[in-house]
């Protein structure tokens, strides 16, 4: 009798505990983001939606904020991080089957939220049947679309490229050079005057591969203009391009004459991009070498300088200049959107002409084509011209077949930097990535 | 007559007798109550990892709804690989010396914070708070201090080391890593130590004073011997801590220059989340648990009390 009710009340105690378990479980699930539930409200848009960006983006917060407006009966939830751990869990969600309904993508294939991978995995909702699908420039279109599905809504290229210090550079007496001599000149001169032209912050991996690969870019669209454009197609491959690897081998030894020129600061990759940026602000730099959208973050060190932007010139004629520009990123809808209605009309609302623009703006972007209308910020002035004439080169990353091949050359390059490597070792090991070796 | 056959009663501390007793309390209350908990360590721990170990034998990209059986492929494929052995090599040089110079540190900083200096309490504060900081924050914050010409390097000028780039130069990167990370955690250890320390009796280095023994031999022939407990505890949890390092590694050099930093966690990051390829990252995480386990159940067998009846 005495065991029969002490085990009595163990059930009853564990029953009670189990209990407090699975409503704390519930009650947590209820506090978590989730897909949204369809139509909560009746008629229109409603429900809750879930959109995921990287930290900072002050244009897709603005965005967000007008969408709320418009449509009260949605309830948004925002899901930010930075961008090295906003792969890690977003791409973690998709795995699961879960994620918000709206999330920013990287174009291309270069990684592990790459439209063309996590749309090829079918996580990503075809977008194809949308009003502005169809208009889309063929260059944006060849960056999100697979198989014939739109897997993202991308609007606006972001030029890279050396950032500078107006003021500074007149003040030394410099001019923003237009052949690869006279950049060479240019460093060795701003050297003698104590300064360093280009603060390269190449202990941040993506800034230790960017200069070659942008020569190697311009440098093998002099060869052939129409490349990228058949790599991208699968015209050619990245591996039997003898255009791009050549270009690379080029592009590497170019860059080894502005390390040997003093281009960049003593112990190169002892800086951050942090670091480098510090040093454009306490001018002991002339400017920086980055993606323009990152201009604000610079901005914000130094307030009162005017800063322009200009591109790297890889060869000795000024009609070789050509303005590269990294493609920007997209928005997609999870395919397992649990508020689909409310997903799409936010990818619509982004697609609007007003909004496009609008991005440019923000951005410092610019619209793939050059027929369609934009207000040419002044720090891109020196490369209007380019732009308006076409001469504008998407950075390869995007093409890249697989992810691996980033980290190789992120790698490949600081050993260069360092003397660890050379250029055939350099180049060897890229187009082994490539394949995937 | 009957013969009285006298059985002698069972010593109570033999197997069967502990059995008999354990059967006839049955499965107390307390155990009941464990039932929530082993339940959502099942669900939470235990299923994902042996999921995880199972994906590890399989070429799951992360993405694919019905992952193909490879066997050790790859494992066979990681070891083939140079910056696989590189990551080992730089994990193990990291564990071996964070836990010898953290562990030193920390037993130095131990003794010096038992004795009885006024202000022991306030230098056990201040000596523990790098333990509770964000080991992110602790990376970047000694990336800007290693800066080239930055106040690492305008110091080591004044001894004779010029132009130093620590975590730019392949060569002293990785030293410039365990700098960090004995500086974030001599303090755990340091706790650790004067815990093991504080449960010495003061009557015994008492009576080695009285018997004339300075603080040397004191420290030696007395308070060393009786910190065996502290030693296996400091020792398991640095390399196990120093096996999955990442935090720091990220922070400061994201494995570069080159591969000179790469560790086996952070390689496990860039083959799952970098490159898709889930099934090699979950391999380098069995791998670092095997080596992990192996290390900890020989330290536990070496260190283990042979006088334990």
């Amino acid at each position: 009798m005495f065991r029969k009710s002490r085990t009595y009340r163990a059930l009853v105690g564990a029953a009670a505990c189990a209990a407090l378990a699975v409503s704390a479980i519930g009650c947590s699930s209820d506090a978590e983001p989730s897909g949204g539930d369809a139509g909560s409200s009746s008629g229109g848009i409603g429900g809750e939606l879930t959109i995921a960006f990287l930290s900072g983006d002050v244009f897709l917060q603005k965005m967000i904020d007008e969408f709320d407006a418009e449509y009260p009966d949605v309830t948004i939830r925002d899901v930010q991080a930075t961008s090295n751990t906003y792969q890690a869990q977003i791409r973690s969600q998709l795995d699961a089957g879960q994620g918000p309904d709206v999330m920013h993508i990287w174009t291309g294939s270069g990684n592990a939220m790459a439209a063309k991978i996590v749309g090829g995995a079918g996580k990503l909702a075809d977008l194809s049947d949308r009003d502005w699908a169809a208009k889309m420039d063929p260059a944006a279109n060849a960056l999100v679309a697979l198989d014939g599905k739109v897997y993202g809504h991308t609007a606006v290229q972001n030029p890279y490229g050396f950032v500078y210090n107006e003021a500074l550079m007149d003040e030394l007496g410099l001019a923003v050079p237009e052949t690869f001599s006279a950049l060479l000149d240019t460093c060795q001169e701003a050297r003698d005057k104590d300064k360093v032209l280009i603060a390269l912050g190449a202990q941040t991996g993506y800034l230790a591969y960017a200069i070659p690969t942008q020569l190697a870019n311009s440098i093998a669209w002099t060869k052939d203009p129409e490349y990228l454009n058949k790599l991208a197609a699968g015209d050619e491959t990245w591996t039997d391009s003898a255009v791009w690897k050549d270009s690379l081998t080029e592009g590497l030894e170019l860059y080894e004459q502005m390390i040997d020129a003093g281009c960049f600061p003593d112990n190169v990759t002892g800086y951050s991009d942090d670091a480098a940026k510090q040093m454009v602000a306490a001018e002991d730099a002339l400017g920086t070498y980055i993606i323009i959208n990152g201009l604000p973050t610079l901005q914000e060190l130094t307030p009162d300088t005017t800063f322009k932007f200009a591109t790297l010139p890889a060869t000795e004629s000024p009609d070789d200049l050509v303005l590269t520009s990294n493609p920007g990123s997209a928005m997609a809808v999870n395919a397992n959107s649990k508020n689909m209605d409310a997903a799409l009309a936010f990818i619509d609302f982004l697609a609007l002409p007003e909004h496009e623009a609008e991005l440019a703006e923000e951005n410092y972007g610019l619209p793939y084509t050059t027929s369609t209308p934009v207000e040419f910020p002044d720090v891109l002035s020196n490369v209007q011209g380019l732009y308006d004439e076409g001469k504008t080169l998407l950075f390869p990353t995007a093409h890249w077949p697989n992810p691996e091949v980033k980290q190789t050359i992120i790698a490949e390059c600081q050993n260069l930097l360092v003397g660890a490597q050379d250029i055939a070792g350099v180049v060897d090991a890229v187009q082994a990535s490539f394949a995937g070796e | 007559m009957d013969t009285l056959t006298l059985v002698a009663p069972t010593p109570p501390s033999s197997r069967w007798y502990r059995r008999a007793q354990a059967k006839k309390r049955g499965f107390g209350t307390p155990s009941w109550f464990a039932i929530p908990l082993l339940a959502f360590f099942g669900g939470i721990v235990a299923v994902p990892t042996l999921l995880g170990v199972y994906y590890a034998f399989t070429d799951w990209d992360g993405l694919s709804a019905v992952p193909q059986f490879i066997g050790f492929g790859n494992f066979i494929e990681l070891f083939q690989q140079p910056k696989t052995m590189t990551a080992l090599g730089n994990t193990v040089l990291i564990a071996v010396c964070v836990t010898v110079v953290q562990n030193g540190i920390g037993l130095a900083l131990a003794a010096g914070v038992n004795s009885r200096i006024k202000s022991r309490n306030v230098l056990r504060t201040l000596l523990f708070a790098p333990v509770v900081m964000t080991s992110i924050i602790v990376g970047y914050l000694w990336q800007f201090l290693f800066v080239p010409n930055g106040p690492i390097a305008q110091i080591a000028e004044v001894f004779g080391i010029e132009n130093l780039n620590m975590l730019g130069n392949p060569k002293t990167a990785i030293w410039g890593v365990i700098i960090v990370v004995v500086w974030q955690h001599a303090g755990y250890s340091m706790v650790i130590w004067l815990a093991g320390m504080q449960g010495i009796p003061e009557e015994i280095t008492e009576a080695a004073a009285l018997d004339g023994a300075g603080s040397w031999k004191r420290f030696v022939h007395i308070t060393w011997p009786l910190l065996r407990t502290p030693l296996v505890i400091n020792l398991t949890l640095s390399l196990i801590s120093s096996f999955k390092l990442f935090d720091q590694v990220m922070a400061t050099t994201q494995g570069g220059p080159g591969y000179a930093t790469q560790t086996l966690s952070t390689l496990l990051y860039f083959e799952a989340f970098q490159f898709n390829n889930f099934s090699s990252g979950i391999a380098l995480g069995v791998i670092v648990f095997v080596l992990t386990a192996v290390i900890s159940f020989s330290q536990m067998y070496l260190f283990r009390d042979r006088n334990a009846s």
